[in-house]
Protein backbone atom coordinates (compact mmCIF):
# COMPACT_ATOMS: atom_id res chain seq x y z
CA UNK A 1 0.00 0.00 0.00
CA UNK A 2 3.04 2.23 -0.05
CA UNK A 3 2.37 2.78 4.23
CA UNK A 4 5.91 1.87 5.94
CA UNK A 5 5.65 2.16 9.80
CA UNK A 6 7.72 4.93 11.02
CA UNK A 7 10.90 3.57 12.39
CA UNK A 8 14.10 4.57 13.75
CA UNK A 9 17.34 2.69 11.44
CA UNK A 10 20.41 3.41 13.16
CA UNK A 11 21.05 5.15 16.40
CA UNK A 12 24.86 5.80 17.21
CA UNK A 13 27.12 7.93 18.68
CA UNK A 14 29.27 10.32 16.97
CA UNK B 1 -5.37 11.90 23.61
CA UNK B 2 -4.02 15.34 24.91
CA UNK B 3 0.03 14.63 24.83
CA UNK B 4 1.97 16.24 22.30
CA UNK B 5 5.52 16.15 21.45
CA UNK B 6 7.70 18.36 20.31
CA UNK B 7 11.51 18.23 19.03
CA UNK B 8 14.55 18.79 21.27
CA UNK B 9 16.28 22.30 20.46
CA UNK B 10 19.40 20.60 19.83
CA UNK B 11 18.74 18.36 16.94
CA UNK B 12 19.01 19.05 13.30
CA UNK B 13 18.17 17.14 10.94
CA UNK B 14 18.62 16.19 6.96
CA UNK B 15 16.95 14.31 4.43
CA UNK B 16 19.53 11.45 2.23
CA UNK B 17 17.21 10.38 -0.44
CA UNK B 18 14.44 8.26 1.58
CA UNK B 19 16.11 8.79 4.55
CA UNK B 20 16.47 11.37 7.49
CA UNK B 21 20.25 11.60 9.62
CA UNK B 22 19.49 13.92 12.46
CA UNK B 23 22.74 14.78 14.60
CA UNK B 24 21.70 16.11 18.41
CA UNK B 25 24.42 18.50 19.21
CA UNK B 26 24.63 17.78 22.63
CA UNK B 27 24.72 14.46 23.08
CA UNK B 28 26.67 13.89 19.95
CA UNK B 29 24.58 10.98 18.09
CA UNK B 30 23.92 10.58 14.89
CA UNK B 31 20.10 8.74 14.29
CA UNK B 32 18.63 7.64 11.03
CA UNK B 33 14.95 7.46 10.45
CA UNK B 34 13.45 6.03 6.94
CA UNK B 35 11.08 8.27 5.39
CA UNK B 36 7.66 8.32 7.32
CA UNK B 37 9.81 8.75 10.30
CA UNK B 38 11.56 11.66 8.60
CA UNK B 39 8.03 12.91 7.79
CA UNK B 40 6.64 12.44 11.41
CA UNK B 41 9.65 14.17 12.09
CA UNK B 42 9.76 17.48 10.31
CA UNK B 43 6.02 17.56 11.93
CA UNK B 44 7.54 17.78 15.08
CA UNK B 45 9.07 20.97 14.59
CA UNK B 46 5.72 22.07 16.40
CA UNK B 47 4.06 20.41 19.30
CA UNK B 48 1.76 17.61 17.66
CA UNK B 49 -0.12 15.06 19.72
CA UNK B 50 -0.44 11.24 18.44
CA UNK B 51 -3.70 11.94 16.85
CA UNK B 52 -2.50 14.61 14.43
CA UNK B 53 0.64 12.68 13.80
CA UNK B 54 -1.70 9.49 12.47
CA UNK B 55 -3.87 11.47 10.62
CA UNK B 56 -0.81 13.29 9.19
CA UNK B 57 0.64 9.93 8.14
CA UNK B 58 -2.62 8.09 7.21
CA UNK B 59 -3.68 11.11 4.56
CA UNK B 60 -0.03 11.33 3.23
CA UNK B 61 0.45 7.44 3.03
CA UNK B 62 -2.83 6.33 2.25
CA UNK B 63 -2.32 3.59 4.33
CA UNK B 64 -4.61 1.17 4.16
CA UNK B 65 -3.31 -0.72 7.86
CA UNK B 66 -5.72 0.00 10.46
CA UNK B 67 -6.10 3.04 12.20
CA UNK B 68 -4.89 1.30 15.32
CA UNK B 69 -2.09 -0.35 13.53
CA UNK B 70 -0.78 2.85 12.58
CA UNK B 71 -1.30 4.53 15.81
CA UNK B 72 0.58 1.61 17.36
CA UNK B 73 3.47 1.91 15.20
CA UNK B 74 3.89 5.99 15.40
CA UNK B 75 3.41 5.64 19.37
CA UNK B 76 6.27 3.32 19.55
CA UNK B 77 8.32 5.13 17.32
CA UNK B 78 7.85 8.46 19.43
CA UNK B 79 9.03 6.08 21.96
CA UNK B 80 11.85 5.34 20.27
CA UNK B 81 12.83 9.14 19.69
CA UNK B 82 12.23 9.94 23.51
CA UNK B 83 14.38 7.39 24.96
CA UNK B 84 16.73 8.37 22.47
CA UNK B 85 16.58 11.72 23.61
CA UNK B 86 15.64 13.63 20.19
CA UNK B 87 11.91 14.52 21.62
CA UNK B 88 10.27 15.88 24.72
CA UNK B 89 6.74 16.55 25.71
CA UNK B 90 5.74 19.85 24.82
CA UNK B 91 4.79 21.89 27.56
Amino acid sequence: TGYQKPEVLSHQPV
Amino acid sequence: MNVKYVQRDQCEATQLEDEWVILDTHLYTITKLNEVGGFCWSLLTQPRSLDMLVQAVTDKYNAKSSIETVQQDVENFLSDLISYGLLEHAS
